[in-house]
């Protein structure tokens, strides 16, 4: 087998829902081989592409190729997909074996081969001589394995998992997603899964598209996402933002800073075509801020509000003088709740990143910007 | 290995079927709504329609008189049913003691009885000559039958005996659904238990209730067995129209169908508003609503009163059993038979008494075996496309549910009656044919239903795993999606057998004498007076369908154990 650029290629895909656009002329591509993770949030189109991928939804235009194979208007029984659903869709009349057998059928396999096969599938999910348990008698964990042996049985040139862990408990996903995460690089099967959960992505896959609104924001690999976010959106939605906003400076040596108060201007990369003096903004991580000693150079002065602990470093959320709300990880010993303390980028962490600012009517403005508030 | 170059091309179409579903539609149009279209039409005096059958039929004072007794006996059944109904719902929902579950499935014994033998039971049980007449004669030494059972009080009680069952079932299953956090939820608001029950839980129910209340009302209406028998001078619309049409007058029975119908369809359309907001479902986490273990003296009063409710209940189908040993002519003024035997059974070692029970087991099994194909074939094609679709054809298929047995009777008669291809008219009439097919109409919303609620139940995740796993449309049917509706199927087939073995009024109507069954062997015998032969065509009857309802009866249809919550199909 040739290790082709794209193994999968959506090309400007449309799709609607009774008038809804749900996605809006997406194009993407799958390296053979690797796991990718669309991640987004609920509405954001991830699981509609993902539906389109497997053919139970048609695309309304565009196009989806998988190893060269136009597959836009074959059925699903016929595009060698293979699919792990959310609640895994598991036949509850039929036990272990007969589910993973289930994708075998007619394919000229005898039953000692497909006794072989799903024995085989089984221990790669270690569930070896679980072929005669029935489906409700599994833990739910269990049941997950046996919906990703099922899908594999058949070796299918693709692999789609839906929100593959969101029916777990905490405790047991952490598990199931080391296992999981195991036998995909085992197998180096071409994978897309759907979450929205950024860890989940992180872990599991090499590259991951963020989706918003029906678009593709970003596709990289997770430290892009966080170190070089293409946007706000990318930038709030993966990892934690500090999006502060001010004109556009630029000294003599062509770097870039954000004037973000009465002398303070932070420094960052230019992501898109400004000119100096224009309305920007400046997205700074946590992490690459730090306490600084009062009155150092671009230091923003103010007043620690609260302080979120997290073991070594701890979240410190400061109250600016001017009203500015920011996020700082530091030492958690670095200061104490009502200090009054200096905020600056201190070089740790990923360099800020400078965009135009949002129009008034487009989102929250200044501070600290997180998923859950949007 | 690479087992996808060897996948069988198949081709599935998703959301696809237009045309079967357009087929399955006209056929469904033409056996359903055809017949009624038609006899509107005639009742109307087509091909010169006018007004003056129906200004005719209201002219007539008996006419009037008749629509109002359905009309309220029917009013007068859904109190009866309910005042028996639902309180046995509560305590058998929400009260557990010995015997409880026993007791429960006895309870729902009246819907096992067809109507004719129920009616025959009671008669011999209640009547003035029944078992209990005489033993109270005989007890108090009257000259004369304590009580007379006829008129509009007899007709009554049999429905409230055969039709709490609806109440009892409906307020049972709605109170096992409710969301026991709501009742809590009052509870922790400071709410009495009194509050709380008319508050909260009725409300709740309300849905349910009035649904139980609207298959009461239409029942009732429908019904004829009882007011053939016991009416007498009382006169319905049903025994109205059968006395039309057996006297030949058929424009008058036509226009008598059309008026019952419309009051038919009227009850359907106040119950909507009547149901109110949709159902309250269990939602989310939530104990399951606990059984309230009734102890002590309560407890043994509920399980005293219970068991001997259950023993009252049962005591038709013991009479029956009785009145079936005791041979023809040898009881007459005594209290109890003075003699039991085998005789009226050993008639039956003549082949020509089991052809009516083969008449009726034949139709019965081709009308549920084609209800069931043409039911499960048209919730199929609703589930898969568009709202339109769906309400075209679960409506078509409901029908039947709502036009009262009589009506359906005239209708297929009066359209079958015609040797006209080019109108999809044809002679039926006088065949072995058209009471199956009554049958079968009658049967279609039992077992549509029932596959329309199977269907909902099945995931469509369940489906489209087995696409991606490479099943084409067959396979996925008979491996995937027949096996998991399989229990509610059986379901509405059982219930459809056993309204088809025991159907009397449309046989009534229809029969021949080729394949007269046996509601209309046991008028006969009772024509003939020989009430034994009739009770063990009763027993035979209700033996049949007890046990065609145990064997199909409802069932849990296996389940995944995180509940298989139905996968969002609005993209996430």
């Amino acid at each position: 087998m040739s290790r082709t650029a794209s193994f999968v290629a959506v090309d400007r895909v449309a799709k609607r829902f009774g008038g809804t656009p749900v996605l809006a002329d997406l194009s993407l591509e799958v390296v053979e081989g690797e796991v990718l993770a669309l991640l987004g949030p609920s509405g954001s189109g991830k699981t509609t592409l993902l539906r389109l991928l497997a053919g139970f939804e048609t695309a309304d235009a565009g196009s989806i190729r998988i190893s060269g194979e136009d597959v836009t208007h074959v059925p699903p029984a016929r595009r060698g997909v293979g699919m792990v659903f959310q609640h895994y869709a598991l036949f509850p009349h039929l036990d272990v074996g007969d589910n993973v057998a289930f994708g075998l059928h007619g394919r000229g396999l005898d039953r000692a081969q497909t006794a072989a096969r799903v024995g085989e599938v089984l221990a790669l999910v270690d569930l070896a001589g679980y072929e005669r348990r029935a489906v409700s008698a599994l833990s739910g964990g269990q049941q997950q394995r046996v919906a990703v042996a099922r899908a594999l049985a058949p070796a299918p040139r693709l692999l789609l998992l839906d929100e593959p862990l969101s029916n777990l408990d905490p405790a047991l996903r952490e598990r199931t997603r080391r296992a999981l995460s195991t036998v995909l690089r085992r197998l180096g099967i071409t994978t897309v899964l759907v979450t929205h959960e950024q860890e989940e992505a992180f872990d599991l896959a090499q590259r991951v598209a963020v989706l918003w609104g029906g678009a593709l924001q970003q596709v990289g690999t997770p430290e892009d996402l966080h170190e070089r976010p293409a946007n706000r959106t990318v930038a709030a939605f993966v990892g934690r933002a500090n999006l502060l906003r001010g004109p556009l400076r630029r000294d003599s040596g062509g770097a870039h800073s954000v004037a973000i108060a009465a002398g303070v201007a932070w420094p960052g990369e230019l992501v898109e075509n400004l000119a100096e003096g224009a309305d920007a903004e400046l997205m700074v991580r946590p992490e690459s801020l730090g306490f600084v000693a009062a009155g150092a150079g671009d230091a923003l002065a103010g007043r620690v509000a609260e302080r979120r602990y997290g073991g070594a470093t701890s979240r410190f959320h400061v109250t600016a003088d001017g009203g500015l709300e920011l996020e700082v990880v530091a030492p958690s010993t670095a200061a104490r709740v009502d200090e009054v303390v200096a905020v600056a980028p201190v070089g740790a962490g990923p360099p800020g990143r400078i965009w135009a600012a949002p129009r008034a009517d487009a989102a929250t403005g200044a501070g600290v910007a997180h998923p859950e508030e949007r | 290995m690479d087992v996808t170059a060897t996948a069988r091309v198949r081709r599935v179409r998703f959301g696809g079927g237009s045309l079967a579903a357009l087929a399955v539609g006209a056929l469904l149009a033409w056996l359903v709504g055809y017949p009624l279209f038609v006899t509107a039409l005639e009742a109307l005096g087509w091909p010169t329609p006018s007004l003056a059958p129906l200004r005719d039929l209201f002219a007539r004072a008996d006419e009037w008189q008749a629509l109002w007794r359905s009309l309220w006996i029917s009013l007068a059944s859904v109190v009866a049913a309910a005042v028996l109904g639902v309180p046995l719902g509560f305590v058998f929902g929400r009260g557990d003691f010995p015997g409880r579950r026993t007791l429960a499935a006895l309870l729902t014994l009246p819907v096992a009885l067809p109507p004719l033998v129920g009616v025959l039971a009671f008669l011999f049980l209640w009547g003035e000559s029944g078992f209990a007449a005489r033993g109270v004669q005989a007890l108090l030494g009257l000259e004369e039958p304590p009580w007379r059972l006829a008129g509009w009080p007899a007709i009554l009680l049999v429905h409230a005996y055969s039709m709490y069952v609806y109440f009892f079932l409906f307020t049972r299953a709605a109170l096992a659904r409710l969301d026991p956090s709501l009742a809590e939820a009052a509870a922790a608001l400071g709410a009495s238990r009194r509050r709380t029950l008319f508050a909260v839980t009725l409300p709740a129910l309300r849905p349910a209730l009035a649904g139980a209340a609207l298959l009461t009302f239409l029942t009732a209406l429908a019904s004829f067995s009882a007011p053939y028998l016991f009416g007498g001078g009382f006169r319905v619309m049903t025994t109205q129209i059968v006395a039309s049409r057996l006297n030949g007058n058929h424009r008058l029975a036509m226009a008598e169908s059309l008026l019952l119908a419309a009051l038919a369809f009227v009850a359907l359309a106040f119950s909507g508003r009547l149901a109110g907001a949709q159902e309250v479902a269990a939602s989310g986490h939530g104990v399951a609503p606990r059984a309230r273990r009734l102890t002590g003296f309560t407890g043994a009063a509920v399980a005293v009163a219970g068991w001997a409710l259950a023993l009252f209940l049962l005591l038709p189908h013991a009479t029956l059993l009785l009145l079936s040993l005791v041979p023809t002519g040898t009881w007459t003024v005594e209290t109890l038979p003075p003699h039991l035997d085998l005789s009226n059974y050993r008639m039956l070692a003549d082949p020509e008494r089991w052809r009516p029970v083969w008449s009726s087991f034949w139709m019965a099994a081709v009308s549920t075996v084609a209800a069931l194909a043409l039911g499960f074939l048209a919730a199929r094609l609703a589930r898969g496309g568009g709202r339109l679709r769906r309400s075209a054809l679960e409506s078509l298929v409901g029908l039947p549910w709502a036009v009262p047995g009589t009506v359906f009777a005239v209708a297929l008669a009066v359209t079958f009656s015609v040797d006209d291809p080019a109108m999809l008219r044809f002679v039926l009439i006088g065949t072995p044919w058209l009471l199956p097919l009554a049958y079968l109409l009658r049967s279609l919303p039992l077992t549509g239903r029932a596959a329309v609620a199977g269907l909902r139940q099945l995931d469509p995740a369940l489906e489209e795993a087995a696409a991606s796993l490479g099943a084409g449309r067959a396979r996925t049917l008979r491996r995937v999606v027949l096996p998991l509706v399989r229990p509610a199927l059986a379901a509405g087939a059982g219930l459809a057998f056993v309204t088809a073995l025991g159907d009397f009024v449309t046989s009534i109507l229809l029969y021949t004498w080729d394949n007269r069954p046996i509601a209309m062997e046991i008028l006969e015998s009772l024509r003939l007076q020989e009430t034994g032969l009739a009770a063990v065509y009763g027993v035979l009857l209700a033996a049949a369908s007890t046990a065609a309802l145990l064997m199909w009866g409802e069932k849990e249809p296996p389940r995944a154990r995180p509940p298989a919550a139905v996968s969002p199909r609005v993209p996430a």
